[in-house]
């Protein structure tokens, strides 16, 4: 944490670091986006096919057919970490996804508490994420709970981080108040008032326990994460428009439109250079969403449930990752749509993995998970259809940190993860 | 009164879940204590209590435990500290200046309005080092701002200092300081700071007494804030409070609409068996209920009028007891359909504080088809594998005898054109408890020694905010035991509790 802050206060001087030189080779920085959406997938449905031409996208994943070219989809991917430590199969799958670690054993949750490291995500953000106005956004779809089946992301302290769901309110975090005096004036009051509550924060925190000062510190960290906002000012752009404000729809079926809303504000605030890390959660592990909008009249959690000789309910699971899948593409196209210099798109520059906590829903399976990594990563990643053959997940996690260039070796457990999947980098 | 000292023999219990033996201690070990934030209700009332502000903080309630109260569930975010910072903007534009200032607002009178202010959000006189800083950022703030804006500014500096977001307690000698405890006793019972009474029983040291602390803990109860916080207890509890973001029946069931009904129907209903009727029976078994005239017509009462929640005779053929409320029938179910499962999980779990192992990995967990039978024959048939049965038969046969409310918690008596089977069957090492329908079942309840050690036990995590461990058996056998020879006063429990040793104690470090 305090390395942390020092490196801010750093590059708040200088912007010092390794992307100005990237910058000044007239590379674009490289952005990394997590994904999810739960409950499994129905494996024939989802997995593509290699074709006499090459490979074919699979009903599932047809929607992403403008992007085939730039999309990697590792088979047979395990969340092979999951087979230790305690939390049934969602929370497991939840807390393993991207952190790749056991979870801890607590009677907080039945017999689990939270994720016991850091999730990919924040540590990417550790090397992208100093020079930007935020370090990470961390943005969800009715995440409407606060248990370790709705965090999946963790700081790099093992704390659970959680996701904004108010479109809303992310709007305000990114662009503010639209009157640049208004602006002004309420960035000035905020930043007297904040530094007065840190001033309180830094006075109580040296007279307090050692376990309290963890949590009292933790919490002045995310207050200097805000002040880090409301110092910086985005310069708008030809790629970086301010749209207007979003009202946040409500109701149990404005699922779609709050996800199309927060989907724009993520790739938003990629293409105005707001955060380089940023993470997208679609409802939560046992998603209770009814896809009403879809055609399917019941909670997607019990729907997942049911028996594999049941057609009716692999059609309609079916249904719901399609659906999941034109999400994902709307991401990429907006990301595809953003010019990133040099002829490339901020879709060239981005590393961007969609994952689920588990294979198949009805045995809470862990096995055969359904990824798909898209971009280009700045050149750094492969296309295709890759066999894995069991492979570990953090291992594809790792290929895809080091695609987005953070200098790591390993990741998660150590035990499950000998190095970067092998064919996923070029 | 009961006194604390332990009796040798632990409580049989007679759950079949295995049961992790525990060395019975008779002295209170303090457990490791986290620093506890105030939770997204305690934020409101503090607010609404220091500044007479009605203001919505929105941010979901933590829930470890099941409760909204647990300290090690809470958790640093951005967004919650960028909700802090917009509510505590939202509360200053409502406040009312002139009110609150003890004095005309000016430069002059601002190191007492904020000595006013520091004082009551901090629940606690405030520090002269805190004053020093305040002071200044005053002076800091009227450089460019009016008396009126500095005097919003700084309080919004005030609602988001630790002081008032965190429960920070002064421990010495391994008890909290007198202070601090007056804290603790305010929250448990009442969800928000102390009054202007118990803070000052504090400063004068009345509260090293347990019979001040019992006279002062009964005060509270009498509150209006104490039946607010007993109710809120009982929607975490029985797991109403997850009713909002349920859907249930289809969309024409009417459902969504009386959610907040069927939330407050649990509210009001555990606020009066713990506060006026004092017997935990009536809770399970009772007679009685609450309703307003919406969900009165889903009771079937015709003709209710007006607003506002009032208390109704149950039609004792239909319902009896909280285990029939509409709202627990619901949030206990699936979204096209009852689970005899989950109810059953309910009931081991929540009333009887059993520990069911977790799912094995890989086993097949498929519901077979809806194929125009009743629920209770599909759930026989998946529980037929004996990979699954071993666990199912622990929760399946307690929901079937509840099969009789589907999932939106409305009475039936067929199901698919056929009649429902209510016979029901809780498993024991001793034989089990076989039963028909809701109204035994409650019954059985109502006089089981171990709902009564759970009941003890989840109001001990409420109000401690962790889980029990080794050190509280004390405590706990304590609370258990006025529950047994008061016939289940569930006040004289809480009495019990906030004067044990374990209220007292500051945490290991």
């Amino acid at each position: 944490m305090i390395s942390r802050r020092l490196v801010l206060r750093a590059a708040g001087v200088s912007l010092a670091l390794p992307w100005l030189e990237a910058f000044a080779q007239g590379t674009s920085p490289r952005r990394f986006v997590t994904v999810f959406s739960p409950n499994g997938t129905v494996l024939d449905s989802w997995a593509p096919t290699r074709t006499p031409m090459g490979w074919a996208l699979s009903p599932i994943l047809a929607p992403l057919a403008p992007f085939q070219s730039k999309v990697l989809v590792p088979l047979q991917v395990d969340l092979k970490t999951a087979t230790t430590g305690p939390g049934d199969g969602h929370q497991r799958g939840m807390g393993h996804l991207w952190t790749a670690r056991a979870l801890q054993s607590s009677s907080l949750f039945g017999n689990v508490g939270w994720a016991s490291g850091p999730s990919i995500d924040q540590v990417v953000a550790s090397s992208l994420g100093a020079e930007t106005a935020l370090r990470s956004l961390e943005l969800g779809v009715m995440v409407t709970e606060a248990t370790v089946l709705s965090r999946m992301s963790y700081s790099p302290a093992g704390f659970p981080l959680a996701p904004e769901s108010d479109p809303r309110a992310v709007f305000e975090r990114l662009f503010g108040a639209a009157d640049p005096l208004e602006a002004a004036r309420r960035r000035a009051n905020r930043k007297s008032v904040l530094d007065a509550v840190l001033g309180e924060f830094n006075a109580l925190s040296p007279k307090v326990s050692v376990a309290d000062r963890a949590v009292l510190d933790a919490h002045a960290d995310t207050i200097r994460e805000v002040e880090r906002r409301i110092d910086a000012v985005v310069a708008p752009s030809s790629t970086c428009v301010r749209p207007s404000e979003p009202v946040t729809p409500t109701g149990p079926d404005s699922f779609p439109q709050l996800g199309a809303l927060q989907t724009d504000l993520l790739a938003l605030a990629l293409a105005c250079d707001l955060t380089r890390v940023a993470s997208l959660q679609w409802s939560r592990s046992a998603s209770p969403i009814v896809h009403r909008w879809s055609g399917v009249g019941i909670e997607h959690h019990e729907l997942s449930h049911h028996t594999d000789d049941d057609a009716s309910a692999r059609a309609d699971i079916t249904t719901i990752h399609r659906w999941y899948a034109e999400q994902f593409a709307r991401l990429l196209s907006k990301l595809e749509s953003t010019p990133a210099g040099g002829g490339t798109s901020l879709l060239d520059q981005s590393v961007i993995i969609w994952g689920n906590e588990l294979g198949q829903g009805n045995t809470h399976s862990h096995r055969a998970v359904p990824f798909v990594v898209a971009g280009g990563g700045g050149g750094t990643l492969r296309s295709g259809l890759l066999e894995t053959n069991g492979g570990s997940h953090s291992e594809l996690l790792l290929a895809c940190a080091q695609a987005a260039g953070a200098p790591l070796t390993t990741f998660g457990d150590p035990s499950f993860c000998q190095g970067p999947m092998a064919g996923v980098l070029r | 009164m009961f006194d604390l000292a332990c009796r040798q023999s632990p409580a049989p219990t007679l759950n079949p879940e295995p049961v992790t033996t525990v060395e019975v201690s008779c002295t209170s070990q303090p457990a490791p204590l986290r620093l506890r934030r105030l939770t997204r209700l305690e934020w409101q009332h503090s607010v609404k209590q220091a500044l007479n502000v009605d203001v919505t903080l929105e941010i979901p309630d933590d829930e470890g435990l099941g409760f909204s109260t647990v300290a090690e569930a809470q958790a640093a975010s951005v967004s919650l500290a960028e909700k802090l910072l917009e509510a505590a903007e939202r509360t200053t534009a409502s406040m009312n200046v002139g009110e609150l200032s003890p004095c005309p607002l000016s430069d002059t009178c601002s190191p007492r309005f904020i000595a006013k202010l520091a004082t009551a959000l901090f629940r606690r006189p405030a520090r002269d080092d805190e004053l020093a800083r305040l002071n200044e950022t005053w002076r800091r703030l009227r450089t460019t701002e009016s008396e009126d804006m500095s005097a919003r500014l700084l309080t919004q500096v005030l609602l988001q200092s630790p002081a008032f977001l965190f429960r920070v307690e002064s421990t010495d000698a391994g008890v909290v300081d007198d202070e601090a405890f007056a804290i603790r006793l305010a929250f448990a019972l009442t969800g928000e700071g102390p009054d202007d009474r118990l803070r000052a029983l504090a400063a004068s040291g009345a509260l090293v007494s347990n019979q001040n602390v019992r006279a002062e803990a009964q005060r509270l109860l009498s509150t209006a804030a104490a039946r607010r916080t007993i109710g809120r207890f009982h929607v975490e509890w029985l797991g109403v409070s997850s009713l909002s973001r349920v859907s249930r029946g289809g969309p024409d069931a009417g459902f969504d609409d009386l959610k907040p009904s069927m939330e407050r129907e649990v509210a009001e209903l555990g606020a009066f068996v713990t506060l006026d009727d004092h017997h935990l029976s009536t809770l399970f078994s009772g007679k009685t209920t609450f309703v307003d005239p919406p969900l009165g017509a889903r009771y079937g009462f015709a003709g209710l009028e007006g607003e506002g929640f009032r208390r109704v005779q149950l039609d004792v053929l239909q319902r009896s007891g909280v285990l029939t409320a509409p709202g627990v029938l619901a949030v206990w179910a699936k979204s096209r359909g009852t689970s005899p499962t989950l109810r059953g999980r309910f009931v081991r779990e929540r009333l009887l504080c059993g520990k069911l192992p977790t799912p094995p990995p890989n086993v097949s967990m498929t519901l077979p088809a809806q194929n125009g039978g009743t629920t209770r024959a599909r759930f026989q048939q998946h529980v037929a594998d004996p990979a699954c049965s071993g666990c199912h038969q622990l929760m399946d046969p307690i929901g079937f005898g509840l099969e009789r409310y589907d999932e939106t918690g409305a009475f039936r008596l067929v199901e698919n054109g056929r009649a429902i089977d209510a016979h029901g069957e809780l498993t024991r090492f001793d034989g089990g408890f076989r039963f028909e329908g809701a109204e035994p079942l409650g019954q059985w309840l109502a006089q089981s020694s171990d709902v009564r050690r759970c009941v003890a036990t989840q109001w001990f995590r409420f109000t401690m905010g962790r889980a029990e461990t080794a050190g509280d058996r004390c405590t706990l056998d304590a609370m258990t035991r006025t529950l047994e020879l008061t016939d289940g006063d569930v006040r004289e429990a809480l009495l019990t509790l906030v004067t044990s040793d374990t209220f007292r104690l500051a945490g290991a470090p």
